[in-house]
């Protein structure tokens, strides 16, 4: 059997929720919506927050919380075949309980570790390296192009940080955002990407500032272009508004 | 707001304040307030890098670059013939919300030269420090100097509002000091150390009664030091680093590469800034903080400066050959951080590790210990994979693999003045 899910973390955890119902002896593959092919038979599992829960709450309780929290970041690192890898993960997971965690020299818990590791990593990276503009309006807007699935983990540290701000985080990659609008953060669909963007009349101004600010602080007698690359990759580039211009990458 | 009259000062200002390099955001949970802007991030974020590679995570400038003191080694010095500036503690505040809305910053670190006399200038930056947490209700990190020579008082009523003071020594020593900074003496750089310490110490007694005991400085206090200005041993400065860890309870030491920015009769002819020298303070530095070393054990009498072609705890490792190789599946967490090629990281790793199992060679790199290093100073399984241990042999090979790598010695300097 084919189990095939929405794309989502809640509707993966509901495929291998029927799937372990199902027996997991008759489970040749879990995959995204569209991504099946015509041959095999295939089941359609639309995500379910009883069933995710399910899991997770065992998940919890017998394996304890980082077990959750390395199986949601190494789900948003979008690796090839994450489906059956998870899926081995969390029933390596139930089987062992406990000590699970102590398991690091096991390849497969391993792998998944380090996935959660590229997101977390990524989550922290673009904490500092996203950049709001000021539009028309007030409200802040973010583009980000992440290479893992972290707009979603990020958006929680901005509702503190940001609180009585209205603003977005747009993932232009995969087209989805938060938007936050002084109450509460929700994931949202946004399939049609504007080229520009109508920004505030002191945007410019205070982008210019920041830029010039960025130009004086290098000091030049220790220039070091390896090394800031190393920290400030150039994939992030275009969406850092001091370096995307391309005047300090001389 | 005149926008090129504000560029033209921040441009002055921050110039002027980029040979401080202190820019670490961590250690404050300050929290946000309803209706308020910012928060503290314990771990710190970076926003930026600048060309330099230097993290850039708050908004580092001077209120001021007027200055009554005439420090041989500083750009700022009063003989000195530069342009001058001054921010109003409103223009500050102003500019540091709107760059921490646009998540350029993390907050706030304001220095200063000393504006008409210590007492005037620290009050100008409480009323700073002030502004932006009554009437901006700004939460995020606000970092300033304690200018030397304040009176206590003032220091106390600034560590109030900001998450971390530094008070910088700059130079390692009374002689250096009466020679470069004559200005300054090693006790009015003391006594706001002190007074910032003993606000802490008081804060932790209150926090013990009453959750809600006001904040003083809850990142800690830090200072910093100038590599290479005067002949100092690296043995001093460490030793100095150490005592002031102990002593003073800073939170970090501060090491600067002495850019020869100034020429003065008392100051050295240096070309180029002892970069290397600097890399190898930090690397001893992170071996007082983190791996339990002594500044002792480190550099001795007999040699009182670093290596520069081998990092200090390698060194360390091949001065005591009689404590090596350790069994990986046998050695305290404490011996495991002495090894070169493991960190604190992956000592954590191992201890957890092998609670479930045996480890074997193998399952040691997927762990991240760096083998190439490591595998001269341990045994795993009661198997030793180095190919021989004596020490002359091990510095050979730990030399080669130092200059393959990424980390060469000579890379430090790639670039500079090109």
């Amino acid at each position: 059997m084919i189990y095939v899910y929405d794309g989502s973390f809640f509707g993966y955890l509901s495929a291998v929720f029927d799937a372990w119902h199902d027996g997991l002896q008759h489970t040749e593959d879990i995959c995204c919506d569209g991504a099946g092919d015509l041959f095999g038979r295939q089941q359609y599992v639309p995500a379910d927050g009883v069933k995710a829960k399910r899991i997770l709450d065992g998940l919890q309780a017998q394996c304890g919380g980082k077990t959750c929290h390395f199986l949601y970041y190494a789900f948003l690192a979008e690796q090839p075949q994450r489906e059956m890898k998870l899926l081995q993960y969390i029933r390596q997971a139930f089987r062992l309980k406990g000590e699970f965690l102590h398991h690091l020299s096991e390849p497969a818990v391993w792998e998944v570790r380090q996935w959660a590791r590229k997101t977390g990593n990524e989550r922290h990276k673009l904490l500092g390296l996203a950049r709001f503009q000021e539009l028309k309006g007030g409200m802040l807007y973010c583009p980000l192009a992440p290479t893992c699935c972290v707009v979603p983990v990020m958006a929680p540290h901005f509702v503190k940080r940001l609180g009585s701000e209205e603003w977005v985080i747009h993932d232009r990659r995969r087209r989805i955002g938060v938007y936050y609008d002084r109450r509460e953060a929700v994931l949202v669909d946004i399939p049609k990407v504007l080229q520009r963007v109508d920004v505030s009349e002191q945007e410019e101004e205070f982008a210019a500032l920041w830029k010039q600010y960025y130009r004086t602080i290098a000091i030049a007698d220790r220039r070091n272009d390896p090394l800031r690359r190393q920290f400030m990759p150039k994939k992030y580039w275009p969406y850092i508004i001091e370096v995307r211009d391309g005047e300090n990458s001389r | 707001m005149k926008w090129d009259v504000m560029q033209k000062k921040l441009t002055i200002l921050s110039d002027a304040a980029k040979y401080d390099v202190s820019c670490s955001s961590s250690g404050s949970r300050r929290e946000n307030k309803a209706g308020g802007i910012g928060n503290g991030a314990y771990g710190g974020i970076c926003h930026t890098w600048s060309a330099d590679g230097r993290c850039v995570s708050l908004l580092k400038i001077l209120m001021t670059n007027y200055c009554i003191y005439d420090c041989a080694y500083c750009v700022n010095r009063r003989s000195h013939e530069t342009e001058r500036a001054m921010l109003s503690p409103e223009e500050i505040a102003e500019l540091t919300v709107e760059f921490y809305r646009r998540n350029y910053i993390e907050g706030l670190f304001l220095s200063s030269g000393v504006y008409r006399s210590p007492d005037e200038t620290t009050e100008l930056l409480i009323r700073t420090a002030k502004t932006l947490r009554e009437e901006k209700n700004f939460n995020g990190y606000i970092h300033m100097k304690g200018i030397p020579g304040t009176d206590p008082r003032l220091i106390r009523e600034l560590g109030k509002y900001v998450d971390r003071m530094s008070v910088n020594i700059e130079l390692p020593s009374s002689a250096g000091l009466k020679l470069l900074a004559p200005q300054k003496t090693k006790e009015n750089i003391l006594l706001p150390m002190r007074e910032i310490r003993s606000g802490i110490a008081e804060r932790k007694e209150n926090r013990k009664a009453s959750r809600k005991a006001p904040a003083f400085v809850p990142a800690g206090q830090t200072t910093q030091l100038i590599i290479g200005a005067t002949p100092d041993s690296d043995r001093t400065i460490l030793r100095l680093s150490e005592a002031l860890y102990k002593q003073v309870e800073l939170k970090r030491v501060y090491y600067s590469a002495y850019v020869p920015a100034m020429t003065g009769p008392n100051l050295p002819a240096l070309t180029q800034p002892p970069l290397l020298r600097e890399h190898r303070l930090y690397q001893a530095d992170w071996l007082l903080r983190y791996y339990q070393f002594s500044a002792d054990e480190i550099l001795t009498d007999a040699e009182p400066d670093f290596d520069l072609h081998l990092d200090p705890k390698a060194c360390w490792a091949l001065r005591h050959p009689e404590i090596f190789p350790v069994e990986i599946n046998k050695a305290s967490y404490h011996m495991l951080l002495r090894v070169p090629g493991i960190g604190v990281t992956s000592a954590r790793r191992i201890c957890a590790a092998r609670r479930s199992a045996w480890l074997s060679y193998d399952t040691l790199r997927r762990l991240g210990i760096v083998l190439k290093r490591a595998k001269y100073f341990i045994t795993c399984r009661g198997r030793f994979y180095g190919e021989s241990d004596r020490p002359d042999y091990i510095r050979s090979r730990l030399l080669d693999a130092e200059q393959a790598g990424r980390y060469e010695p000579m890379d430090l300097f790639a670039g500079v003045n090109s």
